[in-house]
This record gives C-alpha cells, sequence and structure tokens, in this order.
C-alpha cells in the first residue's frame, strides 16, 4: 500500500474531495439530520407549520400494528431474497463456469437480462403473467392462485419477481469471483478429488467467500430499502400483506401526510441498517481474512 | 483442461462411466435450457404480445401466434400518444450526465482517500459509508425540498444532481488504487510526476475495467429510474423513459392495452437490450478483471 | 471462427441499435401529442399561464382526449395559456399536488376526486362559491344540482366544480345469460335473483366467474345502502357496525365462498376479465362504459345494482371535478375560473362524455344531437340516464376523512380476502375510525 508522503499539512487532498462532500453533505447528510429533526415533530400537510412532540412519533409507532407488521414483510422480504440471490447466484454461478453446459451464452443472457429492464416494465409484465385468469404462471401450474390479490400469495408474488431481477447482477459478480481463482489451486484440487461437487465446497465457495461478503451487503441494504415493485404491483395489499417498511414510510410520511411520523420510522430504520452494517463488516473483517 | 486429463486417468471403468458422464452432461444441459426458457419468459411474451391486437391479449393469452400482425400498428398508436424522443432525449442526457460527474467527482475522491493521509480522513469516509446505506429514494422528501429550493423541480438537472456523488464508485476505486503496487507509484515519483498527473496517466488506465464495470451499473440504474424522476418533474418536457413508460402503461393498462404497453416496453428497452448482447462478453470481463473485492 | 460471429453480432446489434433509433426519432420529429407545442400563438407577453394536473381513472387513452380539448381552449383564448399535465390517479394527482405547494410550484387547476382534506387544511382551495357570485343570476340553471353535493361543505362552501361523474351500476353479459338459460333482458335486480343467477351461470360453465364485485369502499357503501344501510349517521358519526352493512359484506362473502362471486380491487382489472368473457356480471362504475362499449365484441347490457331482498337500489355517486388552487394572484384565479367555465360548457361537457361514458354537469349537454345520437348507437348510456334519479353521495366527513377510509378499506380487505370474522372486524373498525372523528 502506497501512501503518499506529503509535508505534515497540505490543502491537496482536501481540493480532492471537497466536491464529493459538498454533494454527500448537502443530498445525503443533510437530508438525513432533517429527517431526524422532523421526526420530532408533528406538521401540518406541507410542513409549513410544525410542532415539538418529543417521542410522541416514536410511541405512536411502537403501539400501531400495521408497522410492526410491516417490519415483518419487510424481514422476510429482505432475507428470502438475500439467500435466494445468493443461493442461485453461486448456483448459476457454477453452472455457467463449468465446462459441462454447452448453452452457456444462452443461460447467461437470460439470467442478466432482467437486471437491465426497467422496474416499471418487469413490473407491469408480471402483473399481467400474475393475472388469475389469463396470465401464463396460472395457466401454466394449471391452478387458479389470486397472486396479488391474496393475503397468502401478494408478498411471494412480489419476491418472486424482486430475485428474477436482481438475480443476474449477484450472478455475475459470484462468476467474475470465480473466474478470479487461480488456476492452481484447481489443478492442486484436481489431484485432490475427481468429485466436482465435492471439490466446490473444497475450494470454490471458502475462496469465494471475499466476493460472497460484498455481494451479500449489496443485496441486503438495496432489498431493505427496496418499494419500486411494491409501489406499482401491490401498493402493499391487500390490507398491508405485501407492504414493506419503505413503502409505508412513504404511505404515512407523503400520501398521509404524516411527516413527523414518517420521519421518525426513516429515522430507526436508518439506525437499524447502520446498526447492521457495522457488526456486518466488524465481523466480516475478521472472518474473511486470509488472503492478504 | 487440465482437470479433464486427470479425469481419464483416475478413470478405471471406461464405457460405464464415460456413459454415466453423457447421461449426467445431458441431465444438467436439459435443467439448464429449462431454466433458461423460464427466465426468458415474460421477455417472450413482451415480443409475443406487442404483435397482437387488444382482444387477441383478452381471449387467448397463450397463443404464440398472433392471429393478426399488430406490431406496426400497435407501435405506431404508442408513438401517436406520448413524445417518446424527447423521453429518449432526456434519458440520455441524465444518465450520461450523471456518469460524468460521478466519474469526476469519486475518482479523484477515491484516490485522495487511497493515497493521502489527512486529518479528519476517517470522518469523511463516514460520510461515504452513510451513503452507502442510505438511498436517495429514503431521502425523498427532503431532497425534493432541497432541489426545489434550488430552483431546479422539473428539470434534468435536478433529477440528476442527488446522483452525481456515488458512494459505491468511491469505494470501489479506492480499491483499486489501493492495488496498484507501490513500486510503481514510487518510481513514478521518481521520474518526477505529480500526484494530479500520476493520477490521470497512470491510476486511471490501470484500474479502467472497474471503471467500466462501474460505469455499465451506473447508467442501467439511471436509464431505469423511476420514482426520484416522477417526484422531480411534472411537465411532458422533461419525463424520462421509465416515467413516460410508467405513465403509458397506467393509462393503457385500466383500458386493457396490453399489445400497447408491451410495444412501448419494447421501444424503451430495446437500445439496453441490444447494447446488452452486444458487450456482454466485455461486461463479464470487466468485472473478472477488476476482481471486486 | 469467434472472429466472423463477433463480426456478425456487431452488426446485428449495429442495425438493431440504428433501426431503434431511427424509430425514435421519427416519433421525436412527429408532434407527439405535446400541448406546449401548441402554441404559436401571438405572444404578446400578456398570456396568463396556467398549469393543469389531470388524472385519469377508469378508462384508457382519454389523456389523449384530454389535451386536444386543452388544445383547444388554449386556441380559442389568446390571452390564457394552459399547460395540462397527466399525474396518474386520484391519489397520485393529489399527491403531486400537495408536494407541488409544499414547493411553492403549486398548479392552478386541478381534476381532482373528492377526498379534499389535505387540501382543506392547509387552506389551499379557492372556495368557488365567490366566484359564482360573480356571475350572472342564472349561472348554475344549467347544471345539475346533484353532482355539486360531492363538493359542498358547511357554512355554504363549495370547493369544486363537477366535471366528470360515475355512478355505481351492474354490467352483464347477455350472450352468456342466454346460453345460460337466464333471459337477457331480466338481469337480477334483489340478492336472491343475484344468488339464483350466479348458480345457473357456475352450473352452466364452472370456469366462468358468474359474478364479480370491488371489495372497497365505494362499491361496498353503493351495495350497503342498496339494502337499506349505509356507513355512517352523519359528518361526525361513522356507522361502520350497522348490521345491513354487516349483513351484505356477508352475504358477498357467502357467494365469494361458495365459488359464485371474486372480489377484485381493480375496477380495470374487472372489466378486463368482463371484456375477456371470463366473468359473466361485474359491478363497477359508469365510468367504464367508454371502455366496454369500445371493446366488447358481445351482447351487454346494465342494470342498476341489485338491491337487498325488498329494498331499493341505490347508485353510489362517484367521480371528479375542478378544483382551483388559492395560492396565486387574482389575475391568475380570474383565469382558472374562464378555464373551469369552458370544461364545464355543454359543448366540452358532452364531448367528454362521449368519449369516456362518465355522467357530465349540463342539463343541456344531454339535449344535444352528439348525445342523442349516441344513445340511439348505444342503448347502454341511455340506460344510465335511469341511475340519476337514484344517485346518492358517498360519506364524509368533517375531518380524517382519510383515516377513516383506509380504517374503513382494511376492514373490508380482513372481511372479503382473510376469512375474518365479519361482525367482530367491522365492530373494531368502527371504534377506531370513530376515535379519528372523536380527537
Amino acid at each position: 500500500m502506497s501512501r503518499g508522503s506529503l509535508a505534515k499539512w497540505s490543502v491537496k487532498p482536501y481540493l480532492y474531495i471537497l466536491p464529493m462532500v459538498v454533494i454527500f453533505g448537502v443530498f445525503s447528510v443533510y437530508p438525513m439530520l432533517r429527517t431526524v429533526f422532523l421526526s420530532f415533530m408533528e406538521t401540518n400537510a406541507i410542513a409549513t407549520q410544525m410542532q415539538f412532540v418529543g417521542l410522541g412519533n416514536y410511541s405512536d409507532m411502537t403501539s400501531d400494528r400495521h408497522f410492526w407488521r410491516v417490519v415483518g414483510n419487510t424481514a422476510i422480504y429482505g432475507f428470502s431474497q438475500v439467500i435466494l440471490t445468493l443461493g442461485l447466484g453461486l448456483l448459476f454461478a457454477a453452472v455457467a463456469n463449468s465446462n459441462m453446459v454447452k448453452f452457456r451464452t444462452l443461460f447467461r443472457l437470460s439470467a442478466f437480462y432482467p437486471y437491465v429492464l426497467p422496474i416499471a416494465v418487469a413490473a407491469m409484465v408480471w402483473i399481467y403473467l400474475y393475472n388469475p385468469s389469463r396470465g401464463a404462471i396460472n395457466l401454466l401450474l394449471d391452478h387458479r392462485i389470486q397472486w396479488l390479490n391474496s393475503y397468502e400469495y401478494a408478498l411471494i408474488a412480489l419476491i418472486i419477481v424482486s430475485v428474477w431481477k436482481s438475480l443476474g447482477f449477484s450472478f455475475l459478480l459470484i462468476l467474475a469471483g470465480m473466474q478470479n481463482i487461480s488456476k492452481e489451486y484447481y489443478e492442486a484440487a484436481a489431484l485432490e478429488t475427481n468429485n466436482h461437487v465435492k471439490r466446490y465446497f473444497m475450494l470454490t465457495l471458502p475462496m469465494l467467500m471475499p466476493t460472497l461478503f460484498v455481494v451479500c451487503l449489496l443485496c441486503v441494504t438495496s432489498s431493505f430499502q427496496s418499494m419500486d415493485l411494491v409501489a406499482i404491483m401491490t401498493q402493499g395489499g391487500p390490507g398491508h400483506s405485501s407492504n414493506v417498511l419503505m413503502y409505508y414510510i412513504y404511505q404515512e410520511g407523503i400520501i398521509n401526510r404524516r411527516l413527523g411520523y414518517g420521519s421518525a420510522m426513516s429515522t430507526i430504520f436508518l439506525l437499524v441498517l447502520v446498526a447492521f452494517t457495522i457488526v456486518y463488516l466488524k465481523f466480516g473483517e475478521r472472518r474473511v481474512e486470509y488472503e492478504r | 483442461m487440465s482437470a479433464k486429463a486427470t479425469n481419464v486417468d483416475w478413470d478405471k471403468s471406461g464405457a460405464a462411466a464415460k456413459r454415466k458422464k453423457i447421461a449426467a452432461t445431458v441431465i444438467v444441459n436439459a435443467i439448464i435450457l429449462v431454466v433458461s426458457l423460464l427466465f426468458l419468459l415474460p421477455l417472450v411474451w413482451i415480443i409475443i404480445t406487442s404483435m397482437k391486437d387488444q382482444m387477441d391479449v383478452l381471449k387467448q393469452p397463450l397463443a404464440i401466434i398472433p392471429s393478426e400482425f399488430m406490431f406496426v400498428e400497435n407501435m405506431k398508436e404508442v408513438l401517436r400518444r406520448a413524445p417518446w424522443g424527447v423521453f429518449y432525449k432526456n434519458t440520455i442526457i441524465v444518465a450520461v450526465g450523471v456518469l460524468v460527474a460521478q466519474l469526476c467527482i469519486s475518482i479523484p475522491a477515491a484516490y485522495a482517500f487511497a493515497s493521502f493521509k489527512f486529518k479528519f480522513m476517517s470522518f469523511f469516509y463516514l460520510f461515504v459509508l452513510a451513503r452507502l446505506l442510505v438511498s436517495p429514494e429514503s431521502l425523498l422528501l427532503p431532497n425534493y425540498l432541497t432541489i426545489n429550493g434550488l430552483n431546479l423541480y422539473n428539470t434534468l438537472l435536478g433529477i440528476a444532481l442527488p446522483s452525481i456523488a456515488s458512494a459505491i464508485a468511491i469505494i470501489i476505486f479506492r480499491g483499486a488504487f489501493l492495488e496498484i503496487p507501490a513500486a510503481l507509484k514510487d518510481s513514478a515519483r521518481i521520474d518526477g510526476c505529480g500526484d494530479f498527473r500520476y493520477m490521470l496517466v497512470i491510476g486511471i488506465p490501470t484500474i479502467k475495467s472497474r471503471i467500466i464495470a462501474f460505469s455499465i451499473t451506473s447508467l442501467v440504474y439511471q436509464w431505469d429510474n423511476y420514482f426520484w424522476p416522477m417526484v422531480i418533474t411534472e411537465s411532458v418536457q422533461k419525463r424520462t423513459l421509465a416515467v413516460g413508460m410508467a405513465y403509458f402503461g397506467i393509462q393503457a393498462e385500466s383500458a386493457s392495452e396490453w399489445g400497447l404497453t408491451m410495444a412501448a416496453a419494447i421501444l424503451v428497452v430495446l437500445p439496453l437490450l441490444v447494447a446488452f448482447v452486444f458487450f456482454q462478453r466485455q461486461l463479464v470481463d470487466s468485472f473478472v478483471t477488476s476482481g471486486i473485492k | 471462427m469467434k472472429k466472423s460471429s463477433l463480426e456478425k453480432n456487431r452488426r446485428f446489434s449495429l442495425l438493431s441499435t440504428l433501426l431503434s433509433l431511427t424509430l425514435v426519432f421519427l416519433a421525436g420529429c412527429g408532434d407527439g401529442n405535446s400541448v406546449d407545442s401548441s402554441t404559436k400563438s401571438p405572444s404578446d407577453g400578456k398570456a396568463v399561464e396556467l398549469v393543469y394536473y389531470f388524472p385519469t381513472q377508469t378508462s384508457g387513452p382519454l389523456a389523449v382526449a384530454m389535451e386536444e380539448i386543452v388544445k383547444e381552449f388554449n386556441a380559442a383564448n389568446t390571452g390564457v395559456r394552459v399547460t395540462a399535465t397527466f399525474t396518474g390517479n386520484y391519489d397520485e394527482t393529489m399527491q403531486k399536488t400537495l408536494t407541488a405547494i409544499s414547493g411553492g410550484n403549486a398548479p392552478n387547476v386541478v381534476l381532482s376526486g373528492y377526498s379534499l382534506s389535505n387540501l382543506l387544511s392547509i387552506d389551499a382551495l379557492v372556495d368557488l362559491n365567490t366566484l359564482i357570485a360573480k356571475e350572472p343570476k342564472d349561472f348554475l340553471d344549467d347544471y345539475i344540482p346533484g353532482f355539486f353535493t360531492l363538493f359542498e361543505y358547511p357554512g355554504d362552501l363549495l370547493y369544486g366544480m363537477p366535471f366528470q361523474h360515475s355512478g355505481t351500476i351492474m354490467y352483464y353479459n347477455k350472450d352468456i345469460f342466454k346460453a345460460a338459460g337466464l333471459d337477457p333482458e331480466n338481469p337480477p335486480a334483489s340478492w336472491s335473483e343475484l344468488k339464483a343467477a350466479t348458480e345457473v351461470i357456475k352450473a352452466h360453465d364452472a370456469s366462468l366467474i358468474p359474478f364479480e364485485f370491488m371489495g372497497d369502499n365505494w362499491m361496498t357503501e353503493a351495495l350497503a345502502l342498496s339494502n337499506g344501510g349505509g356507513v355512517h349517521q352523519d359528518m361526525d358519526t361513522m356507522s361502520l357496525d350497522n348490521p345491513e352493512l354487516i349483513e351484505t359484506v356477508s352475504f358477498f362473502k357467502g357467494l365469494m365462498d361458495s365459488g359464485l362471486a371474486e372480489d377484485n380491487t381493480s375496477y380495470g382489472g374487472a372489466a378486463e376479465n368482463f371484456l375477456a368473457e371470463t366473468t359473466a356480471i361485474m359491478t363497477n362504475s359508469s365510468g367504464s362504459l367508454g371502455n366496454v362499449s369500445k371493446t366488447a365484441t358481445f351482447d351487454w347490457g346494465i342494470a342498476k345494482l341489485p338491491a337487498g331482498d325488498g329494498k331499493d337500489p341505490v347508485a353510489l355517486l362517484g367521480g371528479g371535478g375542478f378544483i382551483i388552487i388559492g395560492e396565486h394572484p387574482q389575475e391568475k384565479i380570474d383565469a382558472s375560473w374562464e378555464f373551469v367555465k369552458y370544461m364545464t360548457s355543454p359543448e366540452v361537457s358532452a364531448k367528454w362524455m362521449l368519449a369516456s361514458g362518465y355522467f357530465g354537469p349540463r342539463q343541456s349537454a344531454y339535449e344535444l344531437p352528439e348525445m342523442k345520437a349516441m344513445y340511439e348507437e348505444k342503448p347502454q348510456f341511455a340506460t344510465t340516464l335511469e341511475l340519476l334519479p337514484i344517485l346518492r353521495s358517498p360519506f364524509m366527513v368533517t375531518s380524517h376523512f382519510a383515516e377513516v377510509s383506509n380504517t374503513f378499506k382494511l376492514a373490508l380487505d380482513e372481511s372479503y380476502l382473510n376469512n375474518a370474522d365479519i361482525t367482530a372486524t367491522l365492530q373494531k373498525a368502527q371504534k377506531e375510525a370513530q376515535a379519528f372523528l372523536d380527537k
């Protein structure tokens, strides 16, 4: 690692980071502070008048059964997405990397293209595919499931679309990680065992840890914050059964104009994310540090 | 490769094992094929439906061959109903503009974090991590008020501004800069190369593949981004593709005009798909050589 | 070998990219219906600029029709220039309006639904009675009085001008009726008749959905009213647990459980099922008439909603009208009023009625030759006139309308879609809703 040897104090590094600091400050840090500030207020519909209510919004939150429902949904949504994306990503990458498979390019294309589709297009297509009477899904399954209009299936329907859409990107990252594993390791492993599967678990998986680590983090943070699908496909319905925290905040904060309440939920959400990331990074640093 | 050679060496019972291997290959390939087709289902459905007339969609949803080939009529109607050329122009301006700004801002910042030691460095790096955790969507209302306060409501600049600092870019590029061997840097300094020049002439080309990988993700994100542009723009002249598509879909869907909606979808997505098919080798390569860690 | 396929790849992708770009430029060169480009009018700089937000709620390509109407206004009124912006559905339009107001970018005129409590809480609306007062004495004579109830508030305040209105009705597929042995000219008028008809249809073809309804606030209130009940007592008191309402929800849930009915939360979705002939009877808004009549390939009719046995049917009023945002100089408010008067004139009203199937606010519009011709050509539209006498206003409360509505909607979702105990759920909802009102 090379560090420049500079005079004791110099303006130079600050110049390099100045634009970044300004933009981040204005569009990330300041809004976050403002959100925290608003969380202690109750406002009128357009935030021109506000009144200090201390922890009032936070106590409302704890007694709001919809909030807890939504938190549960978000956890389910986030974790299923991460597990499925990672699991399937690993599987797909292994397949795409193996010599046995003939349709490699087709496979890569079909797994990755959903990532490129605009979310509005993806949502609309799936809305139709999920149509109980005429959608391809029910017709293929030969069973009439009320996908987007039932308490049982709405969240699952969203998870399916979300995984379909984001799988390609993780899959690509993992594949890249795999192809980065030096051939020598493979040759050494080949001397130990003939079994592809065994080799995978002994060699590939452990060496992918750093990549997986990053992919997992990106996956978790982005899935917990995603709400486009909910907004377009179900609006959280029926009855909050497919609602996630981010969209609930949007509903309460912007649609119902309870800006203080929405800010309180955002603040809690932010704290949880920060805590999670810190723990994750600390934990990961210890476990993954073997390459360097 | 060498693995194959080892296989044959270990092969004790010749023909039987070979047959097993062929069977395994066939099965695996069949599964792969099925999975690929399942994943492609939505895309296939988009294409087929865009060629169908409305009644066709309603009455024969699974039909692969449309009873009447309506693609051209559908497309004509789609083009008639909204100024897609304007949407394209706006989207391209925003996507490219954001990318250029992102690179101009994050590369120097990443270089600074990698190469200098300065007071409050960790503090500022915290800014970056904070940004990673909180997407612009989560900060919708405060950012709206800020952009509006700058008088940028309903402008392309207003759409672009919050996105031009990218935390991911800084993290990735910093990692890349850190990997450049110290020897290279030292020898450049001996030759009298200053920091800035070093960054431009040596640093950037060295991390080129990571820049490309990032650029692709950034462009795709801006092309497809819906929520923020929807909130911050109002007039048709400032609309982007994603928002135009969504609005078009809302209107068409309520009248069940799926053929039109899917034709519009193709209009919006075609350049991306084409670019993807064309560049997919380079895409994978850039991710591979970047060795994202 | 690899190289040449790469070459082919490149050529193909280049061609397709060129093709798509060409398409795009053709589109860009074409007018593409941008209202902004419509004004090569003498810009003496004096033209008052107005911003007008509009949604489309039930039927599809009305946005195009709306933009054309606005274009004509601009052409005929060189002193005023209106920019029309499509803003989603009623809810999204309200969102955009509030956000714009909070940012200082308030629009001038908005075509809005009747849920105005958010805007009223920030005193954003102009009381239209003050503008009407400046008009000649007989100004309101030609307007149908019933529609104003959606926008009237205590203290002789009027916040919206009626424009597009709908009533709850029932659509039915005459062809399926005939095939199943039911009389196509005699649709079910009572709940028992409805139940009987759905059973016949189910027996005739098990793959059909005999009856599709919406389990949302509006339609449920309509069905409850048609059962002699309702959802509220007065503007300060809800009554979500009254026996007639419970009876209504239970009855239709019962139909669902017997496989004779389905709850569809989307009006457009149900219309689509109806048009695809997978649903035989549906409740819906008369605003879907335009869409259905344009697309249906079969014989169909409309009728009043079925009433509880021995009760009288009611059609619940819905729709939207024009509101004027007050935070503007008087000159703009006056110009906005000119625009609103134009939009609610008999000619424009008739044009919109023809395009959409909504009710317009002007009585004389119904007498215009083009309307009479349409009634001849499309008898179903003529049937809607029978609704006018039985139209009732949906419930309105003095405060917390959104919270009360949400509570009601959740209770309905739980009842219809989550097998909750209907009586208990509605009683709980009543307590919660009333708590909001008693604050």
